[in-house]
């Protein structure tokens, strides 16, 4: 670059002035505050821009009119000519223009920079521009820090990219302390990284397992299944019970019935007890038939002969009346023949001898009252006969003939009383003796005949309670029959018997298929059999209950209601299984809610995406470490990379810089210093006697000069690459003359066409481009 | 016959190299692999497979998440209902610590022992098929498995192989390391291999290979995921990939002048009509300082993340800058000097001596630990150089 002209508008002291410089060595001579300095500030401030800030320390060259600030220059890069004007201090319009086109760049600052290459404020500071007190830097530069300014001095813009080193790195250890209490950014990122993952771990161990759940789930679901089941059955039981106890009755109704039927053994034979029935009313309806005689066959012997008795003696007793009747006849034909009235008694033998015979008239009636006693005592007894009390007939006849024969034998004692008194009876007196006589014989024979009669009458009387006895026994086949009804009604009970006994045989027979019919029911007898029959009806009804009974049992279990029946505390048994089904209820209840939390669960799980989350969130913290960590790295390695690349290069281009250095250095110092070396830290100079000295060791003026040696050396070292003008301001104080004479020598020699030099001098100094500075 | 060849279902894996998931992208992230899985079964129904095959690590790990175990157990009731057997073996990532506490699969599942097993079963078509497998039982099985396969059934008309594991030597690799030779030397008709999570086949024919994840999990895992429908095709098992994950992750490369404010907005327009969702990985190439500084600093990802809507079928989850303009090599001193020191900065000594030596949590070891890494970290570290060189000074400082 070489600066063609300044136009200063308003800087300082200057106002509305033009300076033309030369290339190559640009003297500015000037008295104090001729405003050497001045210019230099504001080529320096034209190039990098104005200063912004105000202060104490920093002279800002306000116009001293207060007119306007700023000013233009010229110059040429690469044969190029640029104008750039600076106008304002604070709000500076910068124009930059190319002269030789008339483009104005849209971005000044942008093409000052590329026109600059990679020399900025500072470094230029650094190098291209100094004055006495930017050399006495080398004294207050610390050793450690020397080498690196040296570096930075050695390698166009290493100072730059130095700081850019600091600066990353400096960023980087704010962002992560190799402490293990550090709390910076990427610390507190591991340490969270950390609690993630540990959080992670926690929320990993708090899930639960799908298998435990699928395990859980499945037995739980069993579990429900045969809750479920047991359940059903139960209820089923229940349900079953319930009818069961509706059933029970029934059921104890029906067993109860079968337990009669069963008590009333076999049922009883029909056919059989119709039979023995039949049999038993052709007994009955033989009954009836029977003459129900309780006459003996002895009996109707003994009548038999009774009334082969009775026979004999009615015989007698007609043998007896005919006799009677003949000798009432004898007394009627005597009478009637003597016509008598009654038969005179028979003539006793004095009688007849008195009158040979006349007397037998008393005797006659003296039988005449026995006779008629005796029919009165035979009719009584007739009588009594017939209203069948013969004892008393017979009896009464008795009395009758009693009586009959005292009454005949009263009279007879007067007629014989009488008869000794009339010795001869009346009926006599008109008859002959002969009559009398004959009579007498009549009357014997009467009498004969009567006394006959009587005689057979009193065995007739003897006969009689013969005959009474015969009628009594005979009696049942009645009274007062005559034998032959008695025969004939014998015979009628012959027959009977007869009958009787066929009927009795028949009866026996059917009697005795009866029993054996009765036996074979296991009846004693026909009431037996009823009884039994009616029992029999009583089990017909039972049975008949029991199966309509059995309709309703039908699909019953009938060992089950007889269990039950046999148990008496159903009831309790029903309560019982209420409790369980409650309990199941309550265990179903309970599973349900276990299955429904691992349903939930599992539910939770498919739609929990915390682990997920949390897992994501550690996969992106991890991320975010290792981008904060490779952040943190790129700047460490690139801090670290810059300054072992600055250093490998400096330790390349060290020698050639410290060998122009040392020519240098020797030149300044007239041959006095051999060599400028480096150590890793230091700088050392070869004195010509071959002793090595610290830069400290050195005089002001000499490590001034060491240090404007290495500037130009480095300006020299880079030449090739850039050319920037070198503003010096009277740096040389501390030179003697010898040396300030050879500082200007070498000035002169490095001020070339390629190289512009402005030095600013309050001397007076040879030379050829001289710009000198009035004090105005 | 027809099947369903997949693997590395890795249910419950989260999604990794994410930082900030607003809520929406979270749900869409938690159901992803159950939808990829929902999808699979849907088209094992719709197609009446004869059979599924799962090449292990269905799970993420050996302890679940029950409700991934849930999600799968309920999926494969699916095919139960719909009379289509699945036979699961276990890999590296679930493998069977206790068989007590595998969840109970419904009937249709069959699940490898340990050692290796034969299953067989008759498709639809009456045609024979046998299946040899064996689950992984421990993290790392180091010998080669392939040894203890029978040879093929010649009785079968297919012969199946499942094998979870990696190509590589007996007791250097540790996934059940297997040579191609052994597989092929056992003439089965199909290897369903599980543990490479991208699709890659080994043979043609008859083919060995893996069917990938079924869903990506990272960023490494991008492009379209799924599954293999195998149809037998004369005497050949043909698999056709078959694309399920919901969630695809990919790289976009986008250059934009636009500044700040206006970048989010431009490049959201880019990816308005994206059918399948995506993750998008952004490369920003611009020479927008502003928006070079606010994508190191993680601005600007905020500010796409504030801007994503749930209905955008695509969510950038990182982005990376890179100036527009070529600035051939590194500033300040000639490139040698920085390449010459490349080594000795980027390594792991370094790594652990910056801080990493303080970092316990496996993952972040693991990815920092990871060659790659270093590779990943020296690249940002020459982005974030000359980002500065083009001179945000603001940026700098």
């Amino acid at each position: 670059m070489w600066i063609k002209q300044a136009h200063i508008v308003g800087f300082g002291q200057f106002s509305q002035q033009t300076f033309n410089f030369v290339q190559g060595l640009q003297i500015v001579q000037g008295l104090n505050e001729a405003g050497k300095t001045t210019l230099h500030q504001f080529l320096f401030d034209m190039i990098f821009g104005f200063p912004q800030a105000k202060g104490r320390k920093i002279n800002t060259y306000e116009p001293l009119d207060k007119g306007p600030y700023g000013g233009r220059i010229q110059f040429e890069v690469d044969n190029q000519l640029y104008e750039l004007e600076r106008l304002g201090r604070t709000q500076t319009t910068t124009t930059l223009t190319a002269v030789a086109t008339g483009q104005v760049f849209a971005d000044p600052e942008a093409m000052l920079t590329k026109l600059l290459g990679p020399v900025d404020r500072e470094l230029y500071l650094a190098i291209f521009s100094f004055d006495q007190e930017a050399l006495m830097a080398i004294f207050s530069l610390k050793p450690d820090d020397f080498a690196a300014y040296l570096r930075t001095l050695a390698t166009p813009g290493a100072q730059d990219w130095l700081d850019v080193a600091n600066q990353w790195e400096k960023n980087a250890t704010t962002k992560f302390g190799t402490t293990k209490t550090a709390h910076r950014e990427i610390n507190q990122s591991l340490a969270q990284l950390k609690q993630l993952r540990q959080q992670l771990q926690v929320t990993i161990s708090q899930q639960p397992s799908l298998d435990k759940l699928q395990t859980n789930a499945q037995s739980l679901t069993q579990r429900l299944q045969s809750l479920q089941q047991r359940q059903t059955q139960i209820q089923s039981q229940m349900t079953h019970q319930q009818a069961q106890m509706h059933l029970l009755p029934v059921y104890q109704r029906w067993h109860k019935i079968k337990q009669q039927v069963q008590a009333a053994g076999k049922p009883l034979d029909l056919t059989v007890a119709d039979e023995a029935e039949r049999i038993r009313q052709q007994l009955t309806s033989l009954d009836d038939m029977m003459v129900t005689t309780a006459i003996t066959k002895k009996q109707v012997e003994s009548a038999s002969d009774a009334i082969d008795k009775l026979e004999e003696l009615d015989q007698k007793q007609a043998d007896l009346t005919k006799q009677q009747a003949a000798a009432m006849q004898a007394q009627q034909d005597v009478l009637t023949k003597y016509h008598w009235q009654q038969l005179p008694p028979l003539l006793t033998d004095e009688q007849k001898a008195k009158l040979n015979g006349q007397s037998v008239k008393a005797e006659s009636a003296d039988n005449k009252s026995l006779l008629i006693a005796a029919i009165i005592g035979v009719v009584l007894l007739m009588m009594t006969l017939l209203i069948n009390h013969i004892v008393i007939g017979v009896f009464m006849l008795i009395i009758c003939l009693m009586i009959g024969w005292w009454f005949g034998q009263n009279k007879n004692n007067p007629t014989t009383h009488a008869q000794s008194n009339n010795v001869l009876p009346s009926v006599y007196q008109q008859m002959t003796v002969a009559d009398i006589m004959t009579a007498q014989n009549d009357i014997k024979k009467v009498n004969d005949l009567l006394l006959a009669t009587n005689q057979t009458f009193q065995d007739q009387q003897a006969m009689l309670s013969e005959l009474v006895d015969v009628k009594v026994s005979l009696n049942w086949l009645g009274e007062g029959l005559s034998a032959k009804e008695y025969r004939s009604r014998l015979m009628a009970v012959h027959a009977q018997q007869e009958t009787m006994g066929q009927q009795q045989l028949q009866r026996k027979n059917l009697q005795q298929t009866l029993q054996t019919l009765y036996q074979k029911l296991g009846v004693k007898d026909e009431s037996a059999l009823r009884q039994r029959r009616d029992a029999q009806r009583q089990v017909n009804d039972l049975h008949r209950e029991a199966e309509m009974l059995e309709e309703q049992l039908q699909g019953a279990d009938m060992h089950e209601l007889a269990a039950q029946d046999a148990v008496k505390n159903q009831p309790q048994s029903t309560s019982e299984n209420q409790e369980i089904l409650q309990r199941i209820q309550r265990e179903k209840a309970q599973v349900n809610q276990q299955l429904a939390e691992i349903n939930v669960q599992l539910q939770n799980l498919r739609t929990d995406t915390s682990i997920e989350n949390q897992q994501q969130m550690v996969a992106n913290q991890v991320t975010m470490v290792n981008q904060q960590l490779k952040q943190y790295f790129v700047d460490r390695l690139g801090s670290e990379w810059i300054r072992q690349a600055l250093n490998a290069a400096i330790i390349d281009r060290l020698p050639n810089l410290l060998q122009q250095a040392s020519v240098l250095f020797a030149r300044l110092t007239n041959n006095h210093y051999q060599s400028v070396q480096q150590t890793k830290t230091l700088l050392k100079v070869v004195r010509n006697d071959r002793k090595v000295l610290g830069v400290n060791q050195l005089s002001k003026g000499t490590a001034s000069q060491l240090y404007v040696a290495l500037r130009l050396a480095f300006v020299l070292n880079v030449a090739s690459m850039l050319q920037l003008p070198l503003l010096i301001d009277d740096a040389f104080v501390d030179f003697d003359d010898q040396r300030r004479d050879a500082m200007m020598t070498v000035l002169s020699e490095l001020g070339t066409d390629d190289q512009q030099i402005f030095y600013f001098t309050g001397r007076q100094v040879p030379g050829d481009n001289i710009i000198t500075l009035a004090r105005s | 016959m027809k099947f369903i060849h997949a693997g590395d279902l890795h249910l419950g894996n989260p999604f990794g190299g994410l930082s900030i998931t607003p809520s929406w992208l979270k749900e869409k992230l938690q159901s992803a692999k159950q939808v990829a899985v929902h999808r699979l079964v849907d088209d094992a129904i719709v197609a009446a497979v004869d059979f599924v095959v799962l090449a292990g690590d269905s799970f993420n790990t050996t302890t679940p998440d029950a409700r991934a175990q849930l999600d799968l157990v309920n999926e494969l009731q699916r095919l139960a209902d719909a009379k289509i057997q699945v036979y699961i073996i276990f890999g590296n990532h679930d493998y069977v610590n206790n068989w007590q506490q595998i969840p109970t699969f419904p009937e249709n599942v069959t699940l490898f022992p340990a050692e290796v097993t034969t299953h067989h079963l008759q498709t639809a078509n009456h045609e024979t098929v046998a299946i040899s497998g064996f689950s992984y039982t421990q993290r790392h099985i180091m010998t080669d498995q392939v040894e203890q396969f029978p040879m093929k059934n010649t009785s079968v008309d297919w012969h199946i192989g499942l094998y979870h594991g990696a190509l590589g030597e007996a007791g250097v690799g540790d996934y059940a390391p297997f040579s191609l030779q052994a597989l092929q030397q056992k003439h089965y008709d199909y290897w369903a291999l599980g543990h490479i999570h991208v699709r890659e086949t080994l043979q043609e024919q008859p083919f060995i290979g893996y069917s990938g994840s079924i869903q990506g999990l990272d960023k490494t895992e991008t492009g379209p995921k799924g599954y293999y429908m195998v149809e037998s095709h004369s005497q050949q098992l043909v698999p056709t990939f078959t694309p399920v994950a919901p969630i695809t992750w990919v790289t976009e490369k986008v250059q934009t002048d636009r500044d700040l404010n206006m970048v989010v907005q431009q490049v959201r327009e880019q990816f308005i009509h994206k059918e399948e969702f995506e993750l998008i990985s952004l490369q920003i190439e611009t020479d927008q300082t502003t928006v070079l500084s606010a994508i190191t600093n993680q601005q600007l990802l905020a500010q796409f993340v504030a801007a994503a809507q749930p209905s955008d079928m695509f969510f950038i989850y990182e982005i990376t800058g890179q100036p527009k303009q070529k600035i051939a090599g590194l500033p300040a001193v000639a490139d040698q000097y920085w390449s010459a020191t490349v080594a000795s900065v980027f390594n792991l000594e370094q790594l652990q001596k910056l801080g990493l030596k303080q970092v316990t949590d496996g993952d972040v070891l693991d990815y920092f630990l990871d060659p790659a890494t270093l590779t990943e970290l020296e690249s940002a570290v020459q982005t974030q150089l000359q980002v500065s060189q083009i001179g945000d000074e603001g940026y700098v400082d």
